[in-house]
């Protein structure tokens, strides 16, 4: 007999660099930055006669009165508490509660107790068994899934969840990572495989979206560019599809890693699909922290000149950096922040190294009796850690990461950057090249809403509006940068709404040199906790 | 100061597009015709807002798509 299922998605403990709590910050409704493809993808796994609901708590609350017979509840590390209480409440008016995603997969033994079954692992590959187990009734604890081959996967069930309030539509192209660098969880959720589903499939879903009204798509890979053959075979299908779509080309965004930038082939094929911005996990300009955390990709290269490359490609780079490795001493803050400002990148997600459950670092912090009982394995608390750090006490670590911040977003050094990425910056390419005059007219409400934001983000102090009239002048003389000077603000809007959360805000930290910061602690906030990014990924 | 709103508002266009004000009209198409890219369309919002000390809310950004939107909008808060 076919069943129900409500299918969560829990809100976090704090917002993230990527998210769009700044819409409720400036009195909006709740929104994703990027849609949640979890809760779409197990609605089109599970048997379709069911009957199957969405509720992706970050956009509406959740209706803790839904008569489903089943819920499911998926999440990352930052809703596992949510995660959490959400199970417990079903479970007290006799719902079964089903626990899967990334976080119960890396820390099973957190969610064990709060769930009739739980799913560790990818769901593919033991669908059928655990629906057909669950529709009879005689379902396990627990179901442990092999690695599965995503070329069969379904598409996604986006007809379910509340699209209008997503900035950017997700599609998964690839799952796993061949590197390996010491604090990323990917490898132990995902392998170091890639696997990849297929161009077809993902122009399918693609077309999808596009119906839906998406013009802007996150492709959700741990690192797009890792299998260069397989990247350009779908790049290939990518520029093919976006170049003849009826009402104008989508903007994708994905993950990479900085090696990318020496595959001239691949950095055209790129932009030619109509990649307009990268996240790359630079992580620290300290070569020897580099080796030691085997982010090899990175070392023995000109790390600006690569990320360069991207932006003369017409491609935005958001940059993942962590202070905290061993090799970093206490000037790390003044190196991060005299690398940053030599970039053409506006946006940098910052935030004190730590180690994530499932990780090698955890071994090695753990053999050391360097883990902290009460510390955040969250990447990107920027105040928070779950490590001693070698060289630098707690509060030296806070203090000088709050003077980073501080600094680096500060309007006139955020305006600086923004102009030196427009300066850098290459024409359009691809399919917006050929797009510019019948660019679409009007707004999805959503994006509507983001222009409200940046108009009073502007009118915020005389500081925010100088750095706007600053970038209006550089843009003016290069009007292709305009969609890049756009996406930029907004996501400094969104710092500032993570900044402002956690009471990190503190523009005074950065009239006092670096050292001293660091010498001094945290001069304010760090009471609450916000989640910026970090970086486990490209 | 202008004469009008109305006037105000195509100042501003013709000032941030380099268009003369004479050829810019109610049936003139922002994007189309003017060009207006999205921070541009910002800035002219931003500027028309402070000129006339109104808010364009959201549902009104939403459905611009022609001058003659704008000086509807514009309209609507300096009732004749
Ligand atoms: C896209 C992405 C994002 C997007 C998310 C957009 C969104 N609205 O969800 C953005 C950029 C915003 C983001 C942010 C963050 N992310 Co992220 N992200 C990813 C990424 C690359 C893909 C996730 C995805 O969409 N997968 C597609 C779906 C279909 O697959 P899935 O979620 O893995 O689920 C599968 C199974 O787990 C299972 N399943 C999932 N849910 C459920 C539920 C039930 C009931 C069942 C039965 C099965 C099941 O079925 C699915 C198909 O097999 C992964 C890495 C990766 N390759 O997985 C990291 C990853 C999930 N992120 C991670 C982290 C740490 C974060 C941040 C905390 C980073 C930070 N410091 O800010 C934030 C948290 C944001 C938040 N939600 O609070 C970690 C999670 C580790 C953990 N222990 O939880 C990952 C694994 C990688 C990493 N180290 O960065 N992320
Ligand atoms: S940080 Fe990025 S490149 Fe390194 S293992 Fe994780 S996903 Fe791969």
């Amino acid at each position: 007999m076919s069943k129900s299922l409500y299918l969560v998605n829990p809100a976090p403990v704090c917002p993230s660099y990527f998210g769009a709590e700044v819409f409720e910050q400036w009195g909006f409704p709740g929104a994703q930055g990027i849609a949640d493809l979890a809760t779409p993808t197990v609605a089109a796994l599970a048997p379709q006669d069911w009957d199957i609901s969405i509720c992706d708590e970050f956009i509406s609350p959740i209706d803790f009165d839904h008569p489903a017979e089943i819920v499911g509840i998926t999440g990352k590390i930052t809703q596992g508490d949510r995660m959490i209480e959400v199970a417990n409440a079903f479970r007290a008016k006799g719902t079964t509660v089903v626990i899967g995603g990334p976080y119960a997969s890396l820390s099973p033994e957190q969610l064990r107790p709060h769930c009739d079954v739980l799913v560790v692992g990818e769901l593919e590959g033991i669908a059928d068994e655990l629906f057909a187990d669950l529709e009879s009734g005689d379902f396990k604890a627990e179901y442990v899934a092999e690695k599965p081959d995503i070329t069969t996967s379904p598409l996604p069930r986006w007809d379910l969840y509340p699209n209008d309030r997503a900035l950017m539509a997700c599609v998964q192209t690839s799952r796993g990572c061949p590197f390996e660098c010491e604090f990323c969880d990917v490898i132990q959720y995902l392998g170091r495989k890639q696997r990849h589903k297929t161009p077809d499939q993902i122009i399918a879903e693609l077309d999808l979206l596009y119906d839906i009204g998406y013009r802007s798509v996150f492709l959700a890979d741990d690192n797009f560019t890792a299998s260069r053959k397989t990247a350009k075979a779908i790049l290939a299908a990518l520029a093919a599809w976006n170049g003849s779509r009826p009402d104008g080309p989508v903007s994708f965004n994905t993950q990479v890693s900085i090696d990318a930038a020496k595959d001239a082939e691949m950095m055209d094929m790129l932009a030619e699909a109509g990649m307009t911005l990268v996240f790359i996990g630079i992580e620290t300009p300290n070569v020897d922290s580099l080796k030691e955390t085997k982010k090899r990709q990175n070392v023995g290269i000109d790390l600006t000149e690569r990320i360069s490359v991207f932006v003369e490609h017409g491609i935005s780079v958001v940059a993942g950096m962590i202070v905290g490795f061993d090799n970093d001493t206490k000037d790390i803050f003044q190196v991060q922040y005299d690398f940053a400002m030599q970039n053409a990148v506006p946006i940098f997600t910052l935030g004190a190294l730590v180690a994530p459950a499932a990780t090698p670092l955890f071994d090695r912090m753990e053999a050391s009796g360097r883990l902290t009982a009460d510390g955040s394995e969250v990447a990107g608390t920027p105040w928070d850690t779950n490590i001693v750090h070698m060289n630098m006490t707690k509060d030296e670590m806070t203090g000088g990461l709050q003077w980073l911040c501080n600094s680096l977003y500060k309007p006139e050094a955020f305006a600086q950057r923004m102009i030196r990425m427009i300066e850098t910056m290459g024409p359009l390419r691809g399919p917006f090249a050929s797009h510019r005059q019948t660019a679409k007219a009007g707004l999805r409400p959503i994006e509507a809403e983001a222009v409200t934001i940046l108009k009073r983000l502007i009118r915020r102090s005389p500081e925010e509006r100088k750095m706007w009239s600053d970038v209006m002048a550089a843009m003016a003389k290069k009007p292709d940068t305009g969609p890049a000077v756009m996406l930029s603000l907004f996501r400094y809007a969104q710092v500032r709404c993570l900044y402002d959360n956690g009471g990190f805000w503190e523009p005074r930290v950065t009239e006092q040199a670096a050292v001293s910061a660091v010498a001094g602690g945290a001069a304010v906030g760090a009471s609450g906790l916000v989640s910026i990014g970090g970086s486990a990924s490209g | 100061m202008s004469d009008s709103p109305a006037q105000a508002v195509l100042e501003i266009l013709a000032r941030e597009t380099g268009v003369p004000p004479t050829k810019i009209n109610e049936a003139t198409e922002l994007v189309g015709d003017l060009g207006i890219d999205s921070p541009r369309a910002l800035q002219v919002l931003v500027e028309i807002e402070d000129k006339l000390d109104i808010e364009v809310n959201d549902e009104e950004v939403a459905n611009l798509r022609t001058v003659g939107d704008i000086l509807e909008v514009v309209a609507t808060r300096f009732p004749a």
